[in-house]
């Protein structure tokens, strides 16, 4: 008896797990076999490199090595194709990409990763890829235009790409040059023209730099860009805060060209690309995107009373430096208020300035063009593509940065205006970079016959708007400007900040926040309400007009928001 | 007879046409502009100002744009925001309560209901330039302009209008209307 219950016990088990495992069968959890491709990561020296990023090249989805190095890809994803072969790619910091072929059924994979020498060699000289450029010598093979014909396209009409041939800098740089005092670097080329500054910063003369016809450097150049190693976040300017990682390797036809990317799957001749997180980062821009000029011995100015905000931090370096470029810290203090979840938490400056644009569709899937592209260009996802336009304050970049809302109400013989602005679009303070910069806001209000209503009270544009009769002096008119503006030791207002003793006031817009402002006008009680109506205008310039000599061209002046509201809809 | 009927049946048809829906129609003087941006002729009056029944209309982001660029729709309808690219993009409003819907890749969905009257410009955070307008009215009589400037708006009750003109860079004059006999043909000229 008790074996008799004993046996039929086991069959009831044995049948309840047969039914399980029927069912789960039947749900299909356990019917494909799911096969993997599994390997290890390791260096030159056979050591296990953790966090490498593993991918099947060419897919979306990609695994991290754990820290022996070991990974796991599964094959049976959707959408990844059988094949007898995959090619297998491995990429980390500070190192080569690698890659491996996994044949299906084979044993495990290990993939060698070839760490970047940690030497830069300074006598490393640039490849130059200018479009004229493209002859015949051997040196043509490893000009970047030749294979990433889209990107020099785009970045050659960038202000980037042209740096070493901007009048407007050349001007400044001429000026410079005879105002500098002697406890001032000669930092200009440090930014603009980085190629030639690199072995000899704060000292190279910008208008040498680029005629130097031995480096023909007219721009930001792409092989320079692509072997920033590391940047120091602060206010030494461009070069200064630049670690490089020049590299060469091999000669003539069989030269391969180090690059830094964003990709751990780039594995092509000429490239000896290495995976490199920075270049998604603000922070990398920050190097010539962010500096101060220093005052001299131990004078100081009161930027609290300009910046209260800034007692935190010392960026100012408690008084004893100006900002110059200062675009960095103010995307970096927008970033600092913004909660983990929100939006626009972690937006970078590429997010925005090397993205899509409407009139550069259908999109392209591959960064190398021709002959490349068929042997070894990747078909890429449009999303992981950066265009290289570096658009700054274009037309394209000022619409809709700026939004404009009209309120306004007749109170007896009063029009109350409140005018709102918004910087909506910009992840940075609107206007931002060069101080010369500014936004100036115009409000008018009419009655039916289009004749102007008297301002009661409320703000004018300041001087630097423009004093005089011409059309496009704005000084006196109701409205507002933005701006930074700069004093030099002698009292002289808007001034350039390497001539600069102080910041005396700084209201531009920072990213996401309104400035409101009230305006009241006299309305007699004899004109009809439901005529009247209020403008209001955003223009954009790039100088301050009073700042100009004669040359109005240079101003460059945008309407970048105009909005009328009739007093009877309020804006409908 | 039989004709007879027919002729009574067709001239009741005209009649009852006649009395329940009128036709606003007329054009829109606004030169070159409103061929690239269509501008919106809505009606204003003492009527009740019910919804238009309208399926949920939709607002698509397509090549880098929004489609489409101008939006009209009465208070209270929920709007559908798609993105049909392969890139993603984000929809936020700074006006009025100032909504951001977030970013979404193709093929996914996000609805929003517009509750107060007045222009939501939309704006996409990713791409700067994005830029389209829906507009929120309380009337449920709007239409938009075509490429010549024409417009028409249909099923009018009798009564006392305004007629006003939106339009994103143009300003127009606003009529006053009395409708009453049938289709009424009008031309509105700029500020
Ligand atoms: C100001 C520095 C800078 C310059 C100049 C520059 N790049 Fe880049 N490049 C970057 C950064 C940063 C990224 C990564 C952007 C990202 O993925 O968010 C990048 C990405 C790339 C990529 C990866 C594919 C892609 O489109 O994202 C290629 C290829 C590339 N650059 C080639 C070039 C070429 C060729 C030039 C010259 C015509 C050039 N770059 C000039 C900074 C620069
Ligand atoms: C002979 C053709 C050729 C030339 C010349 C060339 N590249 Fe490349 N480059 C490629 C190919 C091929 C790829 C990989 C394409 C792919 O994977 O889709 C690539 C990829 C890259 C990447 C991406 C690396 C990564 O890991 O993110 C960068 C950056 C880059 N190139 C920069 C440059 C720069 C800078 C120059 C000039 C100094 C240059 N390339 C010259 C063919 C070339
Ligand atoms: C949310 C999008 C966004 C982000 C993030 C962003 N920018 Fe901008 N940027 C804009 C817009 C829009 C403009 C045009 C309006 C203006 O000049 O402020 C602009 C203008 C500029 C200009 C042009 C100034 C001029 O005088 O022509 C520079 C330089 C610039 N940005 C650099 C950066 C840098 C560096 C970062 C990162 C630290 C960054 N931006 C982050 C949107 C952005
Ligand atoms: C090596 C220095 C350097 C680096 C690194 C650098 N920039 Fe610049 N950038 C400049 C200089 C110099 C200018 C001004 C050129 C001119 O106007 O002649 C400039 C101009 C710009 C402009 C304005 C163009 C215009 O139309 O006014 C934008 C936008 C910009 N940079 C974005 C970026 C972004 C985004 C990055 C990071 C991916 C970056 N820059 C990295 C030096 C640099
Ligand atoms: C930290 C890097 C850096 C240094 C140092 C620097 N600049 Fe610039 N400069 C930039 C950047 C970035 C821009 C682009 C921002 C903008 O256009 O507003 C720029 C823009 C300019 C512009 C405006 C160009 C235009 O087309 O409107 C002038 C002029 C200029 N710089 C002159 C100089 C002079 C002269 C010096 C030396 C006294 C100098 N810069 C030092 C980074 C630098
Ligand atoms: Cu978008």
């Amino acid at each position: 008896m008790k074996m008799h219950s004993k046996t039929t016990g086991l069959v009831l088990i044995s049948f309840v797990i047969s039914v399980l495992i029927s069912i789960t069968a039947a749900f299909g959890w356990q019917t494909k076999k799911t096969e993997f491709i599994s390997g290890r990561v390791l260096d030159q020296q056979g050591s296990p490199i953790n966090d490498a990023r593993i991918r099947i090249q060419g897919a979306q989805d990609f695994v991290l090595s754990n820290k022996n190095g070991l990974f796991m890809i599964s094959l049976n994803t959707p959408n990844r194709k059988v094949s007898r072969q995959y090619i297998v790619v491995a990429g980390k910091e500070s190192f080569f990409n690698g890659s491996q072929v996994y044949r299906r059924g084979s044993s495990d994979l290990t993939i060698k990763l070839q760490r970047v020498p940690n030497r830069d060699f300074k006598d490393y000289s640039f490849i130059i890829t200018s479009p004229l450029h493209a002859s015949f010598s051997p040196n043509d093979q490893i000009n970047c235009a030749n294979c990433h014909t889209t990107h020099l396209w785009e970045w050659g009409a960038s202000k980037m790409g042209k740096a070493g041939t901007n009048k407007e800098v050349m001007k400044e740089y001429k000026v410079f040059k005879s105002k500098r005092k002697p406890y001032q670097e000669n930092t200009c080329a440090d930014c603009h023209a980085p190629i030639a500054a690199f072995n000899n910063p704060g000292k190279t003369d910008f208008n040498q730099a680029v005629r130097d016809n031995s480096n023909r450097s007219k721009g930001i150049e792409c092989d320079f860009c692509h072997k920033i190693k590391a940047v120091e976040v602060g206010n030494k300017p461009g070069v200064q805060a630049i670690d490089l990682s020049r590299q060469h390797f091999g000669q003539g036809m069989m030269q391969w060209i180090m690059a830094y990317g964003p990709y751990d799957n780039v594995q092509a001749m000429p490239m000896a690309a290495s995976y490199h997180p920075l270049y998604k980062k603000s922070a990398y821009c920050s190097s010539c995107h962010q500096d101060a000029w220093k005052l001299p011995g131990v004078e100081k100015w009161d930027y609290l009373s300009v910046y209260p905000e800034a007692a935190k931090q010392d960026l100012y370096e408690k008084g004893r430096v100006i900002p110059n470029q200062w675009t960095y810290q103010e995307w970096s203090e927008w970033q600092a208020t913004l909660n983990d979840d929100h939006q626009n938490k972690g937006t970078t400056c590429q997010n925005c300035h090397m993205n899509w644009s409407q009139d550069m569709m259908p999109y392209y899937r591959y960064i190398v063009s021709g002959e490349i592209r068929d042997r070894f260009g990747n078909e890429r996802a449009p999303d992981s593509i950066t265009p290289h336009r570096f658009q700054g304050a274009t037309t394209k970049m000022l619409t809709g940065v700026a939004n404009l809302v009209i309120v306004a109400e007749a109170d007896k013989d009063k029009l109350l205006v409140n005018i709102k602005v918004t910087n909506v679009n910009a992840g940075h303070r609107l206007p931002t970079g060069e101080s010369s910069r500014n936004l100036i806001l115009l409000v008018e209000a009419k009655d039916g016959k289009n004749r102007l209503l008297k301002l009661i009270s409320g703000s004018h544009v300041p001087e630097w708007g423009g004093v005089g009769n011409k059309k496009t002096d704005y000084a006196q008119h109701p409205g507002k400007g933005f701006a930074r503006i700069m004093i030099d030791k002698n009292g002289k207002t808007n001034v350039s900040s390497w001539e600069a003793v102080a910041v005396v006031s700084d209201n531009r817009l920072k990213p996401k926040t309104v400035d409101q402002s009230d305006f009241l006008f006299f309305l007699p009680n004899n004109i009809d309400r439901e005529e009247v109506s209020v403008t209001a205008k955003l223009i954009y310039r790039k100088k301050f007009k009073t700042a100009l000599i004669k040359d109005e061209t240079s101003l460059k002046e945008m309407v970048i928001e105009e909005k009328t509201i009739d007093l009877d809809t309020g804006g409908l | 007879m039989i004709s007879k009927i027919i002729v009574t049946i067709f001239s009741l048809l005209i009649l009852l046409g006649n009395l329940e829906a009128v036709t606003l129609k007329g054009v829109v003087e606004g030169g070159k502009k409103l061929k690239k941006n269509q501008a919106i002729v809505y009606l204003t009056g003492s009527f009740k100002s019910e919804v238009k029944s309208q399926k949920q209309p939709i607002l698509d982001q397509q090549n880098m744009a929004f489609k489409p660029h101008v939006l009209p729709i009465s208070i209270g309808t929920t709007v559908a925001f798609l993105n049909s690219d392969e890139v993603r993009h984000n929809v936020y409003s700074p006006d009025k309560e100032q909504y951001n819907l977030g970013s979404w890749p193709k093929g996914e969905k996000k609805t929003y209901e517009f509750k107060q009257k007045g222009v939501y410009t939309q704006l996409c955070n990713v791409h700067p330039e994005m830029e389209s307008f829906i507009v929120v009215l309380d009337s449920p009589y709007y239409d938009l302009t075509d490429k010549k400037g024409r417009f028409e708006i249909k099923g009018l009750p009798p009564g006392n209008y305004t007629v006003r003109v939106w339009h994103e860079k143009l300003r127009f004059k606003k009529q006053k209307i009395i409708i009453g006999k049938p289709d009424l043909e009008i031309v509105i000229n700029r500020k």
